[in-house]
This record gives structure tokens, C-alpha cells and sequence, in this order.
């Protein structure tokens, strides 16, 4: 009989999930592909970041990976930006500044020529920010997901992908129904691929209102930094390793405003305050992209993670998903064990 | 000594706020009263998108220069202060586009971090092959005015709608220095051939992801007849209206259109964007702006005028150095007249 389409789940309903799930869904031939998760836009982790394109460095990935990642993300991002769909999908070009108090070690980042126009900021730029001895200036894209994910959920369903919300406690759960999992679970790959080495790295934020600022600025590290969005700026930050609280802490979230507001002093004005907290799926090696065979008591599965992106999902998820959506291709592509089949 | 500034654009309040900064302090009898028949806001500063960029070529008159320079390092200066938002103030970067190579403009160190496009820059803008990327700020006009009035008020100047039919009128009133601020309407006042409107018109969106402005130039056809967009601080403005000669202050249907399909081409995801609002504007424009001193005479007496208007479409961009060229004139006339036992401040 002809090949009935290869069933892919793909578990979690991030960026990470939906994107993994539409790419795997445009290039895998004859598959239904379902997206299955608990939490969806607005309540994802995606959902809390300011979502700028600024990639960090993940142990495991070799730079070259890692920069194929971020350009593939930052070029279909770019795409979307300058077209009409750009208000839709919650995408746009913002500029800015990355400043430091102490020249960093590497001159330029590996990134510097994704991004557009990046440079040395001038002296005269450098006056804003008195404490700062060095500065880079460049344009990049902000990708807010609570746009982005509904955006991508409409092409989704526009591809025929459909779309579950169930609490998966094991993976094993999606066999027989499905062929392949793909585990976008983020946080919640610590149980359901058993991984102890992920755990939460907690970001407290603030949005407030402050439709003056147009540029965003980040301090060294990336721990401090003001972003502008569409309907907010978002103020940060916080990196608490291991702490699962959801609740926003008051001297957290003022000692965040003091230290932007030493950046950016105008904040002073802002109003509107909203407290956020988002738990960001660390793992120290970074991102977890293979495939794994699941096997037990006989019966096998295969999954392909994608997990562990910690604060860089939104920079480098597209090139993430596509390289997962290949993963999964090569599966279906490998022959066929006949396993007998209990679905109808 | 009474003094009156006629005009309550951006013009006639900087100018009226500079002197008495200035002078109040040295001269006690300072009576600065400022006569308009329209306020913020309905002056043209209204209408303006506010952003701080002279015109490309040099200007004819090379004072202009130091002019914008002396604005754009003042404005600067407040942008870091806890006053930016009131005053309107807010830093903006973005782009200029050419269809062909063009030399750099004199500001081009005055704003910050000028440089030429790359060509991944230019992918944005697929109709364009090269252009600038600077940042500059933009000044709101109807946030300054208010925040202007605000000061001036603070320091008693009285603020009179009134039309002025003519200069004696309001020397007969016993007025010892006029400023005059008239812009657009100075040749009601007395005729000036070099004076004429620049007639725009601009479209206010709520598009709030724009954060960059954008301002397309095709040079034969003259300054701001290309589509421009530019960001302001709740709204952004779209704009490509230039008509020389037109006095209308009607907005026109085929002008909207002119601005929005030029516009949605620039930046195709405003097709979406909420028109928020539609305004027409009267550029004061001269070919260079008058600034300078002039003595009528009254019955019996010496009426002493100092003139600042023709500023075409950047009034915004020059007016503090504009104001504080005022304020040198204003001090000269002290002099002349021994009002002051020192010389005044020349700044």
C-alpha cells in the first residue's frame, strides 16, 4: 500500500516549537505534523522576551554553527520586517547601542556582520553614557513574540499543521500515535528528556511605558539593557541560576529601574510599570539539537531535540529549526523498521 | 522698556524666551509681551515632524550653518535631562536615500555617527542605491510650544491673540523693540518679495514599531517632494508635500494619496498603520531667512525691529541659533540706547 504520511509531534509551543514545526512541516515530504504543548502564546516563555536579535555563545556550539544559526534566523527575520506582514508578525528594525565599562576582550563579536551597520560608536556618541569608555553602534531586528507566535500559528494552520493543548508528562505518551517527537519542551525537557543538567535561569523585566526611546541600549554583559518595542520598552535584567519562582520580587524590579535608569536618565518619566518573569531553559552546554532513539520493552521512538537555547532562543531559532527540521528528515528519509502499527 | 514679539510659532517663543534668559536679569524694566492670532496648536510648528536635519546643499547664507550647529548641540544638551520629555525632545536615528551617490552634507559631523549606507542597509529599500545613516533628535512642535509657553509664563511674559494689521500700530502702543516672528504671513506686515509659502501637507499614523526615520530625496525635484516618514514621540508623520506658491491650508485628496502610496511603497507593513490624523502646513520660504535689524519711524519717534522669519522647512532644526543671533541684535540695541552699564553677553 502507499506510504501513509509519517506522524511528527512536535512537543512545546514556543519559538522554538512552532518554528521547528512549520519548517519541518515545508520540508519534510508527506507528513502530518501536530504541536502539541500545555502553555501557548501569550503564555510561553518566548512571551516574556524582549526578543532582540543579539545571539550569545552556547559551550557546545562551534561558533561557525552558531553564527549559520544566527544569520539564517536574522535573514528570514529581516525578510519579514521589510515586507507587509511586518506589523502581523511583530517584527522590526531597531538601532542602538551595546556600551561597556571596560574595553571587552574581543574587539569584535562574531556577529557583527549579521547585524547591519555594525561600528565603533564616536566620541560624541560616547557622552551619553559617561561611565562607559567604549561603545559599539548597529541595527538589528526585535521579534516580540506575542505577535510572532500567533503569526506563526496562522501559518501553521494555514499548512495544515494541527494543534493540541495537552500536559505531556513522558514522551513515550505519543506512542504509538506518532512516528517522530520532536522535543521543543525547553524547561521542560528536565523531565521529559530526563535531563538534569536543565535548569531555570530566572530574568526578572520590566515593561514600562516610554514611547520617547527609540534605540536600544545594552551594558556589557547584557545584564542591564532598555529595549524598545512596538507597545512597551522593556527594561532588564536579571540571570538567577536555578530559581524557579514565577513571582516578581519589588527590590529586584527597583534595583532593575536604578540601574537603567543610570543608562538612559529619562526613565525617571516612565510610567506604567509592569513586573514580569520568565524562566529562560538553561543547560550549560547549550542547545541540545540531535536525534535520539528512544527504545523500550520493544518498542522504539525517535526524537529529535531541540532544547536548551537559555537567553538566546529568539536570535537563533530559525537556523535551530531548520536544522532540526533536516534531522527529522534524515529519519524519515533512513529505512523503516515494519513494526506492527496499533493505530487504525 | 516694552517689548513686543509678534508671532507665537517656534520662531517668536525661542526668540522671545532667549532675551529674556538674557536680559531680564540687567534690565528691569523689561516688558516682553508676545501678540499672535494663532497659538499652539494651530501654528505651521504645529505640523512640522520636528526633525532636526538642515538641507542638503549648503546654505546661502553661511551663518545658517553655525545656526543648525548651535541648535542641534543645544537640543543635545537637553536631551539627557529629566526636561527631554517636556520639551519633546527625543534622539532618533535613520536614513537618507538617493538613487545615486551624492557628496556628504556640511552637518554631517554635527549629528552623530554619520555614515554611508552599506549595501546590506540598502536591501530595506530596494528603490534606492545609496544613502546615510545618522543619528539626530527630534524636537515635537506642539510639546516645545507648550513647554516654551510654560517658561515664558513662569517669567511673566504675557501672551496676547491679537492680529497685527501693521508694525506702526503696535509702535503707536509705546513699544520700543518688535520682534518680529510672522513667518509665512511677514508680508502682511511689509511686502517681501523673497518670502512665499512652501505649502506641505502630512498624514500622523499610529505605527509605533517605526523607529527609525526615513527620508527619500530626488533632488531635481526639490526638498521634501519624496516621501518621508519620521517618528515623533506618539505618532509617526508621513509627508512628501512640497508646493511652492500654494497658500491653501485645506488638506487635498490627491496630496493624501501622493503621501500614502508613496509612503506604504518606502515601508509596505503601513498599509495596516491607523491615520490618526491630517494636517496642512505653510513652509515660510525664502532663500535665505531674514534675520536683521531695522529702524521705523514713527511720528516722532524710533521703533527699533529685529526680523527673524523666511525659515522654510527648518524652523525647528535653526531656531535657538536663530534666537540667540536675536538676542546678540537685542544687546546691541541696549548698547546703542546706554541701557546697560556693561556690554551684554554675546553668545
Amino acid at each position: 500500500r502507499p506510504m501513509d504520511p509519517v506522524r511528527i509531534a512536535v512537543v512545546g509551543a514556543g519559538v522554538v516549537g512552532l518554528s521547528t514545526a512549520l519548517c519541518v512541516s515545508e520540508l519534510v515530504p508527506r507528513c502530518s505534523v501536530t504541536v502539541i504543548s500545555d502553555k501557548f502564546t501569550p503564555e510561553t516563555t518566548s512571551d516574556v522576551a524582549a526578543g532582540m536579535l543579539i545571539p550569545h555563545v552556547y559551550p557546545d556550539t562551534p561558533i561557525p554553527t552558531l553564527k549559520r544559526w544566527f544569520r539564517e534566523t536574522f535573514d528570514h527575520l529581516f525578510a519579514i520586517a521589510n515586507s507587509a506582514e511586518a506589523e502581523d508578525a511583530g517584527v522590526h528594525l531597531v538601532s542602538g547601542w551595546q556600551i561597556f565599562r571596560s574595553v571587552p576582550p574581543e574587539e569584535v563579536p562574531f556577529w557583527a556582520d549579521v547585524v547591519l551597520g555594525f561600528r565603533k560608536m564616536t566620541e560624541a556618541e560616547l557622552k551619553k553614557f559617561p561611565q562607559h569608555v567604549l561603545g559599539h553602534a548597529f541595527t538589528t531586528l526585535k521579534c516580540e513574540s506575542p505577535a510572532y507566535l500567533p503569526w506563526l500559528e496562522k501559518r501553521l494552520k494555514a499548512s495544515g499543521v494541527l494543534i493540541l493543548t495537552r500536559c505531556i508528562g513522558d514522551l513515550w505518551e505519543l506512542h504509538p500515535s506518532f512516528d517522530i517527537v520532536v522535543n521543543c519542551s525547553g524547561l521542560g525537557s528536565r523531565q521529559l528528556a530526563r535531563d538534569s543538567e536543565m535548569f531555570p535561569m530566572r530574568g526578572q523585566l520590566l515593561a514600562i511605558q516610554a514611547p520617547w526611546l527609540k534605540h536600544f541600549i545594552r551594558d556589557g554583559s547584557g545584564l542591564t539593557y532598555v529595549y524598545p518595542g512596538v507597545s512597551n520598552v522593556i527594561l532588564g535584567g536579571t540571570r538567577q541560576k536555578g530559581d524557579w519562582d514565577v513571582s516578581p520580587d519589588a527590590d529586584i524590579s527597583r534595583d532593575i529601574f536604578s540601574r537603567c535608569c543610570a543608562l538612559e536618565p529619562s526613565l525617571h518619566r516612565a510610567h506604567n510599570v509592569r513586573e514580569k518573569v520568565g524562566l529562560r531553559p538553561f543547560r550549560p552546554a547549550g542547545v541540545r539539537l540531535q536525534m535520539e532513539l528512544l527504545a523500550q520493552d520493544g518498542r522504539r521512538l525517535p526524537v529529535v531535540h531541540n532544547y536548551g537555547h537559555g537567553s538566546g532562543g529568539i536570535s537563533v531559532h530559525w537556523g535551530t529549526a531548520l536544522e532540526a527540521a533536516r534531522l527529522v528528515n534524515e529519519c524519515v528519509q533512513a529505512p523503516r523498521t515494519p513494526t506492527p502499527k496499533s493505530n487504525l | 522698556m516694552r517689548v513686543v514679539v509678534i508671532g507665537a510659532g517656534v520662531i517668536g517663543l525661542s526668540s522671545a524666551l532667549c532675551i529674556h534668559e538674557r536680559y531680564h536679569s540687567v534690565l528691569p524694566s523689561l516688558d516682553m509681551r508676545v501678540y499672535a492670532d494663532r497659538f499652539t496648536p494651530l501654528t505651521n510648528t504645529d505640523v512640522a515632524a520636528g526633525l532636526c536635519q538642515p538641507y542638503l546643499l549648503d546654505p546661502k547664507n553661511p551663518q545658517e550653518a553655525d545656526w543648525n550647529q548651535k541648535t542641534f548641540d543645544y537640543l543635545l544638551s537637553h536631551v539627557h535631562s529629566p526636561n527631554a520629555a517636556n520639551m519633546g525632545l527625543a534622539l532618533v536615528s535613520g536614513y537618507n536615500l538617493f538613487h545615486e551617490p551624492i557628496p556628504d552634507p556640511c552637518w554631517k559631523n554635527t549629528v552623530l555617527g554619520f555614515r554611508t549606507l552599506t549595501p546590506r542597509d540598502l536591501d530595506v529599500f530596494p528603490d534606492y542605491s545609496y544613502g546615510w545613516f545618522n543619528t539626530s533628535l527630534i524636537v515635537e512642535g506642539r510639546r516645545y510650544l507648550q513647554w516654551l509657553t510654560e517658561r515664558l509664563t513662569e517669567r511673566g511674559v504675557k501672551f496676547f491673540q491679537k492680529k497685527v494689521e501693521s508694525f506702526e500700530e503696535v509702535a503707536r502702543g509705546g513699544v520700543d523693540i518688535i520682534i518680529n516672528c510672522t513667518g509665512v504671513w511677514a508680508g502682511s506686515l511689509q511686502p517681501d518679495p523673497l518670502l512665499q509659502p512652501g505649502r506641505g501637507q502630512i498624514i500622523k499614523v499610529d505605527a509605533p514599531w517605526m523607529k527609525h526615520f526615513i527620508i527619500t530625496h530626488e533632488p531635481e525635484k526639490g526638498i521634501y517632494k519624496s516621501p518621508y516618514i519620521i517618528p515623533g514621540i506618539q505618532t509617526v508623520t508621513l509627508g512628501g508635500i512640497f508646493q511652492l506658491g500654494n497658500w491653501s491650508e485645506v488638506n487635498n485628496t490627491r496630496d493624501h494619496n501622493t503621501i500614502w502610496e508613496g509612503c506604504c511603497r518606502l515601508v509596505p507593513t503601513l498599509k495596516d498603520a491607523k491615520i490618526v490624523a491630517e494636517l496642512t502646513g505653510l513652509r515660510p520660504v525664502r532663500s535665505q531667512i531674514r534675520l536683521e535689524r531695522e529702524q521705523l519711524r514713527f511720528a516722532s519717534s524710533n521703533t527699533e525691529v529685529i526680523h527673524n522669519y523666511g525659515h522654510g522647512g527648518y524652523g525647528l532644526t535653526i531656531h535657538w541659533g536663530c534666537a540667540l543671533e536675536v538676542a546678540n541684535l537685542f544687546g546691541k540695541i541696549l548698547e546703542e540706547r546706554k541701557l546697560l552699564s556693561t556690554p551684554p553677553p554675546h553668545l
